[in-house]
């Protein structure tokens, strides 16, 4: 069984305004650069999607981690959100921030998957 | 996931190499899908060529850590004339953000008379990356995957002959290749072997050949690749006390990973006490157990993935 890929992804590219000491939620459609259709991520053994902000992208430390979660994995829509507190402590001005998903595909159940990490979404965040 | 402004490639005997420039993603893996056709753009059936590729910092450069990444590719596709490339260099590609413009070629080799052929070629420009996982310890962050998590596989044997070594074709042992794989992925897991004897005692040999004794790095530091514990077959007066034999009391951890071998000359039920009792240690002590699975008796594989 060939194991599963994402190509021909299409990579989201926005900017996101964020108030200060409100929740905030963003939505996104990662779609499929062909069909224009959206890119399931449920046929994976494995996911998971990781997003931070950062003053500048080669920062090493992180301004803020957003919560990031598939809210259909099959229609390949994922939510980024931040609660108060977080926003809160964001001081205003710019940052950096994207959107990966890891995932795990195995050949079969007892077999070592292969682990991929791609680039989703990406952007400024500027702090209100 | 990189942008081609094409991936149709012509290839043919005119001699011309097509020119397609691509944006790869700093921090990620990228993968870039080549349609290849003949002249009129034709069907081309790929299967009797082998590919290779390199990223370089620009034309004729050395390939070194830090200007290379190499890439890789998936040739599932060539009867029909698609070849994946991706871009690997560990788990992450590393490239320089001061100075992210790069070369990359890809060569086909024709198995047949060793003609070699540039299929295509051009520039790459990185896209700055701003989330990095590793599984290396380069993680920026939280342990995204893991990869600092501890790995305890609690199993009796490898082989049904109860010795692995080479000359057993019926071994199920991890193979050198299949640890170091692990190893060079993971470098921060430690990993630990219970194998459950009716002595309690340890018998190495049936868990890994002496290629893998070799390289074999346990999480106990004074020596033990493993460490014998009771088959206690659900009676509670001979648990072992797994906690206390990994030393978990002294790690300052929230989740660990545990696989149970249940292939047969084990089960659940041979350990059923030492397992009760470990996994009520470890919650009352607020640590989350992910239990992994495998049928090969395979003490490697369900600790290579994601253990979030």
């Amino acid at each position: 069984m060939a194991v599963k890929k994402l190509i021909n992804v299409t990579q989201i590219k926005k900017d996101l305004f964020i108030p200060r000491n409100v929740n905030y939620e963003e939505s996104f459609t990662i779609k499929d650069r062909i069909t224009g259709s959206g890119v399931s991520f449920s046929g994976f053994s494995s996911s998971i999607l990781t997003s931070r902000i950062k003053q500048h992208p080669d920062s090493v430390s992180i301004a803020c981690t957003f919560t990031a979660a598939f809210t259909d994995a099959s229609s390949g829509v994922l939510k980024l959100s931040l609660t108060p507190t977080q926003t809160n402590q964001l001081k205003s001005g710019r940052y950096f921030y994207d959107c990966v998903v890891i995932t795990e595909d195995k050949p079969d159940a007892d077999t070592a998957g292969d682990l991929h990490i791609e680039r989703l979404v990406q952007g400024q965040v500027i702090v209100e | 996931m990189a942008d081609v402004t094409s991936s149709k490639i012509q290839f043919d005997d005119k001699g011309a190499t097509p020119r397609y420039n691509l944006v790869l993603n700093q921090h990620a893996d990228n993968f870039i899908e080549f349609s290849v056709v003949g002249s009129g753009e034709t069907t081309f059936n790929l299967s009797g060529y082998a590919f290779s590729g390199s990223v370089r910092k620009h034309i004729g450069s050395s390939s070194t850590a830090t200007d290379s990444v190499n890439l890789g590719f998936d040739t599932g596709g060539r009867a029909v004339g698609v070849i994946t490339a991706r871009v690997t260099a560990g788990l992450t590609t590393n490239f320089s953000k001061i100075s992210p413009r790069y070369t990359y070629d890809i060569i086909t080799t024709d198995n047949t008379s060793g003609v070699k052929r540039k299929l295509v070629t051009g520039n790459v420009n990185v896209d700055v990356g701003v989330t990095k996982v590793g599984g290396g310890g380069t993680d920026d962050s939280d342990d995204v995957l893991g990869s600092n998590r501890i790995c305890i596989a609690v199993i009796d044997e490898s082989s049904s002959a109860g010795t692995v070594d080479s000359a057993n074709s019926a071994s199920n042992a991890v193979t050198v290749s299949e640890y170091n794989a692990f190893r060079e992925t993971f470098p921060n897991r430690k990993h630990y072997i219970l194998q459950p004897t009716p002595t309690g005692i340890a018998k190495t040999e049936a868990i890994m050949t002496d290629a893998v004794k070799a390289v074999y790095v346990s999480g106990f530091t004074d020596g033990r690749q493993v460490q014998g514990v009771n088959r206690d077959g659900g009676d509670a007066s001979e648990a072992s006390d797994w906690f206390n034999i990994v030393g978990i009391s002294t790690m300052n951890i929230t989740k660990l990973a545990l696989f149970i071998d249940t292939s047969g000359s084990m089960d659940l039920n041979t350990v059923a006490a030492s397992r009760a009792k470990f996994i009520g240690t470890c919650t009352a002590n607020g640590i989350t157990i992910r239990e992994e699975d495998n049928g090969d008796e395979d003490w490697i594989e369900p600790f290579t993935g994601i253990l979030a």
